[in-house]
């Protein structure tokens, strides 16, 4: 089990998360600037842990064991926490209603759409309020606090891709990262919990 | 028109999706079909509902997919309602020996079964009803 240096780590998990991204969308979702990015990438690629498709970028075999690793080597001592571990209890009740309400919002009819939207921007509201209880433990947490907050500023102006849309930095798409995330740090990677 | 397999419908849709079953077991498998370039010439099967690792098919224009478990609401099912993927989830087979998924209970038997009666095999997805997804054995 090796650590990655920092900035190297935040790209390739931003990478890990997403499954397929653009660098575009690997600096905003690390929080790392357009030269960090790519000397973070020029490095992953000269060690095959990264791989280009196209416009997008997906990560090798050993470009995930190294995340997994990294997530391994950081956190163990993290994983018998009875704080973090209660936090993550609740976290899956507004998991599930998060899931829940997202899978209504996407097949009600506009009439009701306006109300499960309000339910469930009230249950990302009060997930931002617990990341900053969070970030105690892993500080990195604040920026999915704030990638959030700019996500519901998108819909609240009207943009309601950022609701569900895998296309931009919706609600959907942060909320399922920070599951994947919050699931690796407690050592427990879907990829492993495949049911 | 035989039915071989139904599962829980993600979304109704008179998309009727064809192709042969490609059984996707881990992330290297589906980037190898993408590079291929022939991710739509299949349905894609997987075991898992919260099969994350198929996100970047889905992101290419995969047709349709089956699970062998997970639900409706799931990630997987939120990301093919929003690139209108059909996918049945939580199949199981019409014949066979009647096996279903009953999550922590179940063997991988059970996968193993459905994997192989599958895959390889020439099929097209109806979705049209609200329920029920069913998987149509061509030929």
């Amino acid at each position: 089990m090796t650590a990655l240096p920092d900035e190297q780590f935040l790209l390739l998990n931003a990478l890990w998360l997403r499954k397929m991204a653009t660098r575009g969308t690997m600096e905003e979702n690390a929080g790392l600037s357009a030269a960090a990015a790519e000397s973070c990438l020029r490095s992953a690629a000269d060690h095959q842990l990264v791989r280009v498709m196209g416009d997008y970028y997906v990560l090798t075999d050993s470009g995930r064991r190294a995340v997994l690793d990294h997530y391994d080597s950081e956190f163990a001592s993290l994983r018998g926490d009875p704080e973090l571990l209660a936090w993550y209890e609740r976290f899956e009740g507004y998991n599930a209603r998060f899931l829940e309400l997202m899978s209504a919002w996407q097949t009600e009819a506009d009439e009701a759409k306006e109300r499960t939207y309000a339910r469930l921007a009230r249950i990302v509201e009060r997930h931002v309020e617990a990341l900053a209880g969070a970030a105690r433990w892993i500080p990195r947490y604040s920026h999915y606090a704030a990638r959030f907050e700019r996500s519901l500023e998108h819909v609240d102006s009207g943009r309601s891709d950022y609701v569900s849309s895998p296309m931009v930095d919706s609600l959907h798409n942060i909320w399922f990262e920070f599951h994947e995330d919050l699931l690796a740090v407690l050592g427990r990677p879907r990829e492993s919990l495949e049911d | 028109m035989t039915v071989i397999a139904e599962g829980m419908n993600v979304f109704e849709t008179s998309k009727q999706p064809s192709g042969t079953v490609h059984y996707l077991a881990d992330p290297q498998s589906v980037i190898a079909l993408i590079d291929s370039g022939k991710l739509r010439d299949h349905i894609l099967l997987v075991r898992g509902g919260t099969t994350t690792f198929l996100a970047p098919a889905l992101t290419m224009g995969a047709i349709g997919v089956i699970t062998m478990s997970g639900a409706p609401e799931s990630h997987l099912g939120i990301l093919s309602r929003e690139f209108q993927t059909p996918c049945v989830m939580t199949a199981h087979l019409t014949g066979g020996s009647g096996s279903r998924y009953v999550p922590g209970e179940t063997d991988d038997s059970h996968f193993e079964e459905i994997v192989e009666a599958l895959n390889g095999k020439n099929v097209k997805l109806d979705c049209s009803d609200h329920d029920v997804g069913k998987v149509v054995l061509l030929d």
